[in-house]
C-alpha cells in the first residue's frame, strides 16, 4: 500500500482542503504543505525500504506452478478459485523453480520448444486444452456450469501465462512495493504499481520538489485554494506516472497532469498564458493520442492481450520488426514532444516563461522527465529491434546533437531570464538522448542521472530566477547587473545552481555529461564492454571502418561537446550580466536578501548539487541494478559482436 | 360496388385458422409490448391533464412525464440474445433495443427537469410539450426496435415530428420558428429520399423485413446487353437504395452529407430541446442504423458490382470526414450551443468509427457506440445542463458570457470544466472511456489484417488527431471561465434542483470512468447477429 498512499496522499489533502473556506489561506498553505511533507517522508521510507526489502524469493513462481498445476488437472474447480492478485508479480524469476516451470512446459505443451514465448498455435493448442478440461471437471459434477467454469479456466490460463510472460521479463527483478487489483477484467485493465531503480529516484524527486514549490509559493495571493489544489493533484499525477505498471493507468495519470498543468499555467502565469497554456494542452495531447493508439496495438498483439508493462516487455520485442518500428516511432513522438525533442520543443520556451515560479520548476524539473522515464520504460525495453535499429540509433543520436547545440545557441540569444533557463533545459535534456542512442552501460547510467541533475538543477535556476523577478518585476537580463553586491546570500546560491548546469566538476551536472559522452564515445571492443552504438550506427564501429556519408560517430560527439562550451558561454555571461558589475539601478539597492521561505526552497537543491557532484555513486549504484538489466534486455537483439 | 367485391373476396378467402393464429401472435405481442403502451399511455395522460390544469401551473406536469419515463424502465423484459419477434416482424425486443429503450426512458428524465428550470420555456403551457416529448422517446424507442422497412418509417417520422414541433415550441420566437421551418424542410427530403430507398430494396427482396436483406437475389446471369445483367441491374438498384436510406439516417444522426440543418437547428430551438435533439435523437439514429447496417449483405456471396464498391471504406471515409468537418466549424464560434452543435457532428463522426467494426469480436460495433452514448448522454447533458443554467440567469449563450464564470459561479464552472474535458476524451472522465471503447474496437480490426486494415489506422490516427483539434475549442470555454476576469463580478444561484442534474451528471461522467467494468460488460452484450 506504500505506492498507493505516496500516490494519493496529495489527492486526499488536496479533498481536504476543497471544504477548508477559501478566506482561510494560512490554513490552506499550512494544510497542503503538510500534505505534501507527509508524501515526502513516505518516498523517504520508499528508498530506505527499497534495499532493505527482501526479496520474496519463489514466491512468485511457486504461486505461477500452483495455478498451471491447478489448470493442468482440473483441480480448482472444487476449491475456491486461486486468487489471482499476483502478488507474486513483485518477485523475479527465480533460478531454482526454473526447472519446474520447464517441466510444466513440457508437460502442458510437448511442442513448445526452448522459447519464452508461445505461438500463436501453441497458445490456442494450450487454450482448447484449459477448455477441454473444464468441460470435464463439469461432466463429474452435475452442479458445474460448464461454460462458466471452462470461462473461468479460459481467464485462469489467460493470467497464469501473463504471469509467466511477466516473469520472463528480467527488469521483473528489480521490481519493489508492486500493487495489483484488477479493475477492468474485461479488457484485463489492472492497478498495478511498482518502482525499481529507475523510476524510484523520479518518486523521490517529485515529492521534494512538490513539497518545497509549495513553500515556496507561500506568497500566492490569488486563488490560493485553488492553487494549492491544482498543485496537490499535479503531484498525484506524477507520482502515479512513475508507478504504474499498467499501461492503461499510465496513460491515466499521464494525462491527469495536464489538467492541473494547463489551469495552473492559464490562471497564475503571465501575460501571454492563454497561449502559452493551450499550447502546451494541444502539443501534450497530440503526443499522448498517439500513444493511447500505439497502447492499443500492442494490447491486441500481445496474447493474451495486456496492458502489462512487465509481461509487454517480453511480449512486445518478438513483434515483427515493421509493428516493432511504428511503435517506436510512434511513442518516440509522444515521449519527444515531453522532453522536449528537437522539433517537437517550441512548446517548451513559452510555457516555461508564462508559467508562475513554482509550476516552472515542476515543468523542469519533473514533467520533462515523464517523456525521458517513458523512453526508458516503455520504448527501449519493448522494442529492442527498433531501438538498436540504425536509423533510429542515428536518428536520435542526431537530434540529441542538435538539442544540445541548438538548445544552447537559443539560449544564448535570449534577453529574457526566465526564456534562457528554459532553454537550457532544451540543451541539457539532449545529454540525455545521446546516451539513450549510445546504449552502453555508460551512457544509460548517464542518461538517467542527467535526468535526475536536470531536475535538480534546473529547478533551482527557475526558483532564483523566481526570486529576482519577484524584487524586480521584470527578467530583462540586460537590465540587471551588480546584483551580487545586494544580495550575497543569493548570489552564492545562484552561482552553485549555474555552475551545476554548465557543468563544472564538483558538481553534479558534470557527472552525467560526462558519463553520456564516454557511453556515446566507447568504442572498445574488449570483451564485456557495451561499446556505443551511435559508432555501429554510422558503421564505423565494426570493424569494416566505412562510415555513413563521411560522417563518423566521434563526430557527433564532437559536435555535441561544442554544446558544452557554449553552455559555458551563456551561463558565464549572464552571471556577469545579473551579479558582476555595478548595479544598474537605484532601485536595487534596496533588495532584500533571500528570506527564509526562499532559502528553504533553494537549500535543499543545493545541497543536492554538491552532495551529488562529490559522491554520485549512491544515485548512480541506486540505479545501475535497473538500468543494467535494461540495456542487456535491449542489446540482448545484438547478439554477441 | 368495388369495395362490396374486395370484401367479398376477402370473405371467401378467410381462413378461421390462421385468422385465429395471427390474432394470438398479436395479442401475445402485446403482452410484450408493456413498455412502450406506459409511455402512449403516459403522454396522453399528460395531454389530458394539460386541459385541466391552469396554465402557471401546467410546468408541473414534469412530474407526471417523469413518472413516465421512469415506470416503463421496470418493465422492460430481459430477453435472450437472439431475441424475439413481435407484431409479424414488425419490431424486435433483444438487448439491443432493450438498451436503447433504457437510454432514452431515462435519458429524458434530465431532459425534462431541464426543460423544468429552463427559464425559456416559463409561463408557457408546458402539458403539451412533456407530452409531446414522450412522443418523440415513443418514437426513439420504435425506432431501436423496429425490424421492419414501414415501422422504420413510422417510428423516424414519428421523432422527427415531435422534434420539429419541439423546436418551434416558444411561439413568436423567430429564431425558433426560423428553425423549425429549416428543420420541417430537410427532414423532410430526408424522409423522401429515405422511403424511396427503401420501395427499392423492397422491390429487389419482396420484403420488407430488414434481416431479408441478405436474401436479396443476385444469381441471374441473364444478359440484357454487353456485359450488363440482370445481376448488375440488382446490385446497382440495391447500391443505390442502400445509399438513400443512409441519407436519410445519416440526417438523423447528423453526419456528413446531411448535416447542415444542425447547427441552425440547434441554435434556434430551446435550449432543452437541442440538448434532448444532440443526444436523444442521435441516439435513436445511431441504434437503427446500426441495425440496418447489421444486416447489410456485407462479405457474403455477392456480385462483383457489389463487391466492387467499398462500403467499409465509405463508412471510414464519411467518418473521417463528419469528425473533421465537425471539429474544424467548432474552432470558430462564438455561440456556445452553435460550438456543442458543430461538436455534436464530431461526435458523430466518432461514433461513425463503429460502423465498419459492426462484426468485430473483440470489441463490436454495437458495443462501442452504446458506451460512447452513454458517456455522450452524461457529459452533453452535463454541458447543456451548464448552458441553461446560466442562460436563465444571463440570457445569453455567448462565450464571452463565460467570461469569470470560475468566480461567479464556482460549482457550474467546474462542472463544466469536467464536462468538457469529457468532450475531449481526456481520462479520468466518461468521455475517454468512450473513445477507449471506439479505437479498442477499430485498432483490434486493424490487427485482424485484410484489406481494410491501413484504412482502419488510418481512421484511428484521424480520430487521435481530431481530438487534439478539438481540445482547442473546448478549452477555450474553460479559459473564458477561469483566465479572463470579468466586470460582473455578481455571484450566480440557481435553483437547488438544476444544480442537482449537473451534480448527477458529473457524478455519471467520473462513474463511467472508474466504475467502467459493470456497465462495459452490459454493453459488450449489444452484438447483432447475423
Amino acid at each position: 500500500m506504500d505506492l498507493t498512499w505516496c500516490i494519493f496522499l496529495p489527492l486526499i489533502t488536496a479533498a481536504v482542503i476543497l471544504f477548508i473556506p477559501s478566506g482561510w489561506k494560512g490554513m490552506i498553505k499550512l494544510v497542503s504543505v503538510i500534505g505534501a511533507l507527509l508524501t515526502f517522508v513516505l518516498s523517504i521510507g520508499l528508498v530506505r525500504g527499497y534495499r532493505d526489502e527482501v526479496n520474496p524469493v519463489g514466491e512468485a513462481t511457486e504461486e505461477l506452478a500452483i495455478v498451471q498445476e491447478q489448470i493442468l488437472t482440473g483441480t480448482f474447480a472444487g476449491q475456491p478459485k486461486p486468487d489471482f492478485g499476483l502478488e507474486a508479480l513483485r518477485t523475479g524469476a527465480q533460478q531454482s523453480k526454473a526447472d519446474l516451470l520447464a517441466e510444466w512446459k513440457k508437460r502442458f505443451l510437448p511442442a513448445a520448444g526452448s522459447s519464452q514465448v508461445f505461438t500463436e498455435s501453441e497458445h490456442a493448442a494450450a487454450r482448447d486444452r484449459v477448455r477441454a478440461l473444464a468441460a470435464g471437471v463439469a461432466a463429474k459434477d452435475p452442479e458445474v456450469d460448464a461454460d462458466a467454469l471452462a470461462d473461468d479456466a479460459e481467464v485462469a490460463w489467460g493470467r497464469a501465462l501473463e504471469l509467466q510472460y511477466a516473469l520472463g521479463s528480467k527488469q521483473t527483478q528489480h521490481m519493489r512495493f508492486t500493487e495489483f487489483t484488477p479493475w477492468i477484467p474485461l479488457f484485463n485493465v489492472n492497478y498495478f504499481l511498482g518502482v525499481d531503480g529507475l523510476s524510484l529516484p523520479l518518486v523521490w524527486l517529485t515529492a521534494l520538489l512538490t513539497l518545497l514549490c509549495l513553500v515556496y509559493s507561500w506568497s500566492i495571493d490569488k486563488g490560493t485554494k485553488g492553487y494549492y489544489v491544482l498543485f496537490l493533484l499535479l503531484e498525484t499525477g506524477l507520482i502515479g506516472v512513475f508507478c504504474a505498471l499498467d499501461f492503461f493507468l499510465f496513460y491515466v495519470f499521464w494525462e491527469i497532469v495536464l489538467l492541473p498543468m494547463y489551469f495552473l499555467i492559464g490562471v497564475w502565469g503571465g501575460e501571454n498564458r492563454l497561449y502559452a497554456a493551450i499550447k502546451f494542452f494541444i502539443y501534450t495531447l497530440v503526443g499522448s493520442v498517439l500513444m493511447l493508439v500505439v497502447m492499443l496495438i500492442m494490447y491486441f498483439t500481445s496474447e493474451p492481450h495486456t496492458f502489462n508493462v512487465l509481461t509487454l516487455m517480453a511480449v512486445v520485442p518478438e513483434f515483427s520488426l515493421g509493428l516493432q518500428w511504428w511503435i517506436f516511432g510512434l511513442l518516440f513522438i509522444g515521449f519527444a514532444i515531453k522532453v522536449p525533442v528537437f522539433p517537437f520543443h517550441t512548446w517548451l520556451p513559452d510555457a516555461h516563461v508564462e508559467a508562475p515560479t513554482a509550476v516552472s520548476v515542476m515543468l523542469a524539473g519533473v514533467l520533462l522527465k515523464m517523456g525521458g522515464y517513458g523512453l526508458f520504460r516503455f520504448s527501449y525495453p519493448m522494442t529492442p529491434d527498433a531501438a538498436t535499429s540504425k536509423f533510429f540509433i542515428a536518428l536520435i543520436a542526431c537530434l540529441g546533437m542538435v538539442n544540445i547545440v541548438y538548445g544552447a545557441l537559443c539560449a544564448l540569444a535570449q534577453k529574457d531570464f526566465k526564456r534562457l533557463v528554459a532553454y537550457s533545459s532544451v540543451s541539457h535534456m539532449g545529454y540525455c538522448l545521446l546516451g539513450l542512442a549510445a546504449l552502453s552501460y555508460y551512457g544509460i547510467n548517464g542518461a538517467a542521472l542527467q535526468m535526475f541533475n536536470h531536475g535538480v538543477s534546473s529547478a533551482m535556476m527557475f526558483l532564483l530566477v523566481g526570486v529576482i523577478y519577484d524584487r524586480a518585476h521584470h527578467r530583462d537580463l540586460t537590465k540587471f547587473g551588480g546584483i551580487g553586491l545586494q544580495m550575497p546570500w543569493y548570489t552564492g546560491l545562484a552561482t552553485i545552481a549555474f555552475f551545476a548546469s554548465l557543468g563544472l566538476p564538483g558538481l553534479n551536472g558534470f557527472i552525467s555529461e560526462a558519463m553520456c559522452f564516454l557511453g556515446a564515445w566507447d568504442s572498445s571492443t574488449a570483451p564485456g564492454a557495451t561499446p556505443s552504438l551511435i559508432a555501429t550506427a554510422f558503421g564505423d564501429g565494426t570493424h569494416e571502418a566505412v562510415s555513413v556519408g563521411g560522417i563518423s560517430s566521434k563526430w557527433i560527439v564532437l559536435v555535441s561537446l561544442l554544446g558544452v562550451v557554449l553552455t559555458a558561454c551563456y551561463i558565464l555571461w549572464t552571471i556577469q550580466r545579473v551579479y558582476l558589475g555595478t548595479i544598474k539601478n537605484e532601485e536595487y539597492k534596496t533588495f532584500p536578501d533571500v528570506s527564509f521561505r526562499e532559502v528553504f526552497a533553494l537549500a535543499p537543491l543545493a545541497f543536492l548539487c554538491i552532495y551529488l557532484g562529490v559522491y554520485p555513486s549512491i544515485l548512480i549504484d541506486f540505479m545501475d541494478g535497473s538500468l543494467t538489466t535494461m540495456t542487456d534486455m535491449v542489446r540482448g537483439v545484438l547478439g554477441s559482436p | 360496388m368495388i369495395f362490396s367485391r374486395i370484401l367479398a373476396e376477402s370473405a371467401a378467402s378467410f381462413d378461421p385458422a390462421k385468422f385465429e393464429t395471427q390474432l394470438e401472435h398479436i395479442v401475445e405481442s402485446l403482452g410484450h409490448f408493456g413498455p412502450e403502451f406506459q409511455v402512449a399511455v403516459g403522454a396522453l395522460c399528460v395531454f389530458l391533464l394539460d386541459l385541466f390544469v391552469p396554465v402557471k401551473a401546467s410546468r408541473h406536469l414534469a412530474w407526471v412525464a417523469i413518472l413516465f419515463c421512469f415506470v416503463p424502465v421496470l418493465s422492460i423484459e430481459h430477453v435472450g440474445e437472439s431475441g424475439q419477434s413481435l407484431f409479424h416482424g414488425m419490431i424486435a425486443i433483444d438487448p439491443f433495443a432493450n438498451f436503447f429503450k433504457q437510454l432514452f426512458l431515462l435519458g429524458s428524465i434530465p431532459v425534462i427537469l431541464l426543460s423544468y428550470v429552463s427559464k425559456q420555456l416559463e409561463g408557457r403551457r408546458m402539458g403539451e410539450y412533456y407530452g409531446i416529448l414522450l412522443a418523440a422517446v415513443l418514437g426513439g424507442m420504435l425506432m431501436a426496435s423496429s425490424t421492419h422497412f414501414l415501422m422504420l418509417f413510422m417510428s423516424l417520422e414519428l421523432l422527427s415530428i415531435c422534434s420539429y414541433v419541439l423546436v418551434g415550441y416558444i411561439r413568436r420566437d423567430r429564431r425558433g420558428g426560423e428553425a423549425a421551418l429549416k428543420y420541417i424542410i430537410y427532414g423532410s427530403v430526408a424522409a423522401a429520399i429515405m422511403v424511396y430507398g427503401l420501395s427499392l430494396l423492397y422491390g429487389l427482396t419482396g420484403s420488407a423485413q430488414i434481416q431479408d436483406l441478405v436474401n436479396i437475389q443476385w444469381d441471374d446471369e441473364h444478359e440484357l446487353w454487353s456485359g450488363w445483367t440482370l445481376m448488375t441491374r440488382a446490385a446497382v438498384t440495391a447500391v443505390v437504395g442502400i445509399v438513400m436510406v443512409f441519407m436519410g439516417l445519416a440526417y438523423k444522426m447528423s453526419t456528413i452529407p446531411m448535416h447542415f440543418w444542425a447547427p441552425d437547428v440547434y441554435d434556434g430551438a430551446p435550449t432543452p430541446v437541442t440538448a434532448f435533439l444532440s443526444v436523444l435523437s442521435k441516439a435513436a439514429g445511431f441504434a437503427l442504423t446500426l441495425r440496418f447496417v447489421s444486416y447489410l449483405p456485407i462479405g457474403e456471396s455477392i456480385p462483383p458490382v457489389w463487391e466492387s464498391i467499398p462500403w467499409a471504406q465509405l463508412m471510414v471515409v464519411i467518418a473521417i470526414v463528419t469528425m473533421t468537418f465537425g471539429n474544424l466549424a467548432a474552432l470558430w464560434q462564438t455561440n456556445l450551443k452553435r460550438m456543442l452543435a458543430y461538436s455534436s457532428i464530431a461526435h458523430a463522426g466518432y461514433l461513425m468509427m463503429a460502423l465498419p467494426i459492426l462484426h468485430a469480436t473483440e470489441v463490436s460495433g454495437q458495443q462501442a457506440v452504446g458506451y460512447y452514448l452513454l458517456a455522450y448522454m452524461a457529459m452533453n447533458f452535463g454541458a447543456f445542463g451548464v448552458i441553461i443554467l446560466v442562460e436563465n440567469k444571463l440570457g445569453s449563450v455567448d462565450l464571452a458570457t463565460y467570461r469569470g464564470l470560475g468566480k461567479r459561479a464556482p460549482f457550474l464552472a467546474a462542472a463544466m470544466v469536467v464536462f468538457l474535458f469529457s468532450l475531449i476524451g481526456v481520462p479520468p472522465t466518461a468521455g475517454f472511456t468512450g473513445k477507449f471503447h471506439l479505437f479498442m474496437g477499430v485498432l483490434h480490426q486493424a490487427g485482424e489484417g485484410g484489406s481494410l486494415t491501413p484504412w482502419l489506422y488510418a481512421l484511428a490516427i484521424a480520430a487521435a488527431l481530431n481530438t487534439a483539434v478539438s481540445a482547442y475549442y473546448y478549452l477555450k470555454v474553460a479559459k473564458e471561465m477561469y483566465f479572463v476576469d470579468s466586470e460582473e463580478t455578481g455571484k450566480i444561484t440557481s435553483p437547488a434542483l438544476g444544480m442537482a442534474v449537473v451534480a448527477a451528471m458529473v457524478a455519471m461522467t467520473f462513474f463511467l470512468f472508474f466504475m467502467a467494468e459493470p456497465i462495459a460488460e452490459i454493453t459488450s452484450q449489444l452484438a447483432l447477429g447475423r
